[in-house]
């Protein structure tokens, strides 16, 4: 395949899911300009790596990069671009959660440590099984299920909290 | 009432502010990234050697620019190692001892690849053992659209295969891991070993920088009650690392850890969630 045929069907790869990628990369990350670089990384590798990665595993392979980065600590010094938080922007369909419900699940999953958070994510957002989160994260499918369990017993207490 | 998480976290993962950014914000910088990698692969193919890296030697970084930088642990670089296009056919006559792993070497020292994978890239002796009753070597492995990275090690009486998803590149994905097992391998490498002694003194070998260390106590399913146990954050030759140690029976046991930690302190506290669990470090 030539160059401009391997670009071109990247940048369709990319206008496609560059959405629900930047979704994954805000759900796993407490800091929004953290996800976005994360998400930066992640679709500058998938291009080069483009000639080798075949389209029907190319969001597998962009996702394990996100998912895999270092995400609460790293943070590069100075970001110009001002994004905001993960609250109220380019959300999927309506969920009939309550505004106060989001607020107390958005905190208490920006609150989980970083491998649960990224499990929680994988596991019942995105949907992937426990075998495909562990081979993801590169963890053995236990703890994928020890650390979905506490993760979601977190979110499950805060919920209950703010509704009681 | 049971939890649709799927429709509640929905509600929460957001997508950050202004939506898409334009493809160029991406391809622009890939190109860059892209024309570096060459650069670097070039120049290796035409130095026509194998640079064997050692421990203290600078050697090719994340990036894989050979000289710019050491964050490599000591790995042998084949400049032939480019990922290929195509598979290469693989015809060995064994198989691994099972389905899950691509490849591996049998206990005579013979690399078994799996029945349908091929071999895509690979990188001769990362573990630098030499000509010698040992092997090691670096693969990219593919079996039904799969990739997976493959370390795989032999030497008398045993052998040890770390293998993972295929992201990156394997030039990258190797450093960390080689790191890994010369630890595991202990006696191979007798100077990089870490000895904990009775007093819970840790001692590096040369090659090794011990960054911070702290004692831990994560239950008797890893050390015996009063026996020292310490989480060191290691550098070897620029790679960060992390790793358990016990003295049990007079002994140093060290275990790696297998994934990278911002610091001691998410280390230790993921090491404590695992032994809890009983999953252990590995």
């Amino acid at each position: 395949m030539r160059r401009e045929e391997r670009e071109a069907a990247y940048v369709e790869f990319v206008a496609a899911r560059q959405s629900h990628l930047r979704r994954i990369a805000h759900g796993v990350c407490r800091d929004a300009s953290r996800a976005e670089d994360v998400l930066q990384d992640a679709l500058v590798k998938l291009y080069v790596a483009w000639p080798r990665v075949r389209l029907e595993n190319a969001e597998a392979y962009t996702r394990r990069i996100i998912v895999r980065a270092n995400l609460d600590q790293v943070r590069r010094p100075f970001r110009s671009r001002e994004v905001s938080g993960l609250d109220g922007h380019d959300r999927g369909e309506e969920s009939e959660a309550s505004y106060e419900d989001r607020s107390v699940l958005h905190d208490a999953l920006r609150d989980l440590p970083e491998m649960q958070r990224k499990v929680v994510v994988l596991r019942h957002w995105v949907g992937l099984s426990v075998r495909e989160t562990a081979q993801d994260l590169g963890i053995s499918e236990g703890t994928v299920k020890s650390y979905c369990s506490r993760g979601l017993e977190k979110l499950q207490a805060a919920l209950e909290t703010s509704r009681s | 009432m049971e939890i649709d998480w799927e429709r509640e976290l929905d509600g929460v993962v957001g997508g950050g502010a202004g939506g898409d950014r334009p493809p160029s914000d991406f391809v622009v910088p890939g190109r860059r990234a892209l024309s570096r990698r060459r650069a670097a692969l070039t120049g290796a193919s035409v130095a026509a050697v194998a640079v064997v890296i050692g421990l203290g030697v600078s050697v090719g970084g994340a990036t894989g620019l050979v000289g710019q930088g050491p964050t490599g642990a000591g790995f042998a670089v084949d400049p032939t190692s480019a990922p290929s296009p195509e598979a290469d056919p693989v015809t060995e006559s064994c198989s691994p001892s099972d389905r899950d792993t691509f490849a591996e070497y049998d206990g005579v020292g013979r690399l078994c690849v799996a029945a349908g994978a091929a071999v895509v890239q690979r990188v001769a002796d990362p573990m630098a053992y030499g000509e010698g009753r040992r092997r090691s070597i670096g693969l990219v492995v593919e079996r039904e659209g799969e990739r997976e990275f493959v370390l795989a090690t032999w030497r008398r009486g045993s052998s040890s295969t770390t293998q993972r998803p295929a992201v990156g590149a394997l030039e990258e994905w190797l450093p960390a891991v080689v790191a890994a097992q010369r630890l595991l391998d202990g006696d191979a490498v007798p100077d990089e070993t870490l000895t904990l002694d009775a007093s819970g003194e840790v001692v590096a070998g040369e090659g090794i920088t011990v960054v911070d260390q702290r004692d831990v106590d994560l239950g008797p399913s890893f050390a015996p009650p009063g026996s020292p146990a310490v989480a060191v954050e290691l550098e070897v030759n620029g790679e960060r690392t992390f790793a358990l140690l016990r003295r049990v029976d007079g002994t140093t046991d060290v275990i790696p850890s297998r994934i990278d930690f911002f610091d001691l302190d998410a280390f230790v506290a993921d090491a404590r969630e695992r032994y809890d669990s009983g999953e252990g470090v590995l």
